[in-house]
């Protein structure tokens, strides 16, 4: 029998949803930074669509790359968006790896992997994959 | 609210997204968004022919398309439920607007860097 037998049928109505101000998340300080957690999003989205327009500069010929490395480099009005991206990335990677290490307690034997050792190893990874994309960034 | 049946799917693309973000996006903004801008970088390191012989490999490609498509994704879901959150009850519109940003992206990614 498919899971389908056990679907719940449609109520025929829509749900209540009790009205809340937006501005819920400013009540707290865990409700703000859930809501500082959340808009990491907003950087990653900003920062992987100038990759990608690095990206297609480079596919569309030697001419457009040029261009598009005069705009990103040497440019003193990115370089503050990009200070504020990396605060942001790096909540996101600490969040990230504090969420994870929930969803997968680590036991070794008798030893138990807790939170901090599990964030710090991942932000370990964090630099060692910093460090390879500067190697090839500079000429690796 | 009922989860749409789709959710285990975009789910799934957030968290792959998610994990690639934490790892690899901080280099990047610091070598491509902090080190550019301050003029750190080389004029020969970014020189179109180092690049375009360094992004032609298999592996860089396969690379950029996974943490390009999946932060989009990543992104677009965190960001629809955030927007949720905040009280805008469009679920449907922005599930649209938000997933459907993320594919075009990716259909684009996929192209650019499969023409590099």
């Amino acid at each position: 029998m498919s899971l389908e037998h056990y679907r719940v049928p449609d109520p025929g109505y829509k749900d209540y949803v009790r009205p809340y101000p937006s501005t819920w998340w400013l009540r707290s300080r865990p409700y703000f930074f859930f809501m500082v957690r959340e808009l990491t999003s907003v950087f990653v989205l900003i920062f992987t669509l100038h990759l990608l327009s690095g990206v297609i500069a480079l596919s569309r010929g030697e001419t457009s790359w040029n261009a598009w490395v005069t705009l990103a480099s040497a440019s003193r009005t990115l370089l503050p968006g990009g200070i504020i991206t990396l605060c942001f990335v790096l909540y996101h990677s600490v969040t990230w790896f504090i969420a994870g290490a929930a969803v997968t307690p680590l036991e070794i034997g008798e030893f138990k992997v807790t939170v901090p050792m599990f964030v710090l190893g991942n932000m370990g990874l964090v630099v060692v994959a910093a460090a390879i994309i500067g190697y090839f960034t500079l000429g690796g | 609210m009922a989860a749409p049946r789709s959710e285990p799917f975009w789910w799934l693309l957030f968290s792959a997204g998610g994990m690639l973000s934490a790892i690899f996006l901080p280099g990047h903004v610091i070598f491509q968004g902090i080190a550019m801008p301050m003029g750190w970088i080389p004029a020969q390191a970014s020189s179109y022919a180092r690049m375009h012989a360094l992004l032609s490999h298999p592996i860089a490609k396969l690379y950029l398309f996974a943490l390009i498509s999946l932060s989009l994704f990543h992104a677009a879901h965190r960001l629809k439920h955030t927007v949720l959150d905040l009280g805008l009850q469009a679920g449907g519109f922005l599930a649209f607007a938000f997933y459907g940003f993320a594919i075009l992206c990716t259909a684009v990614a996929g192209y650019a860097i499969a023409s590099i």
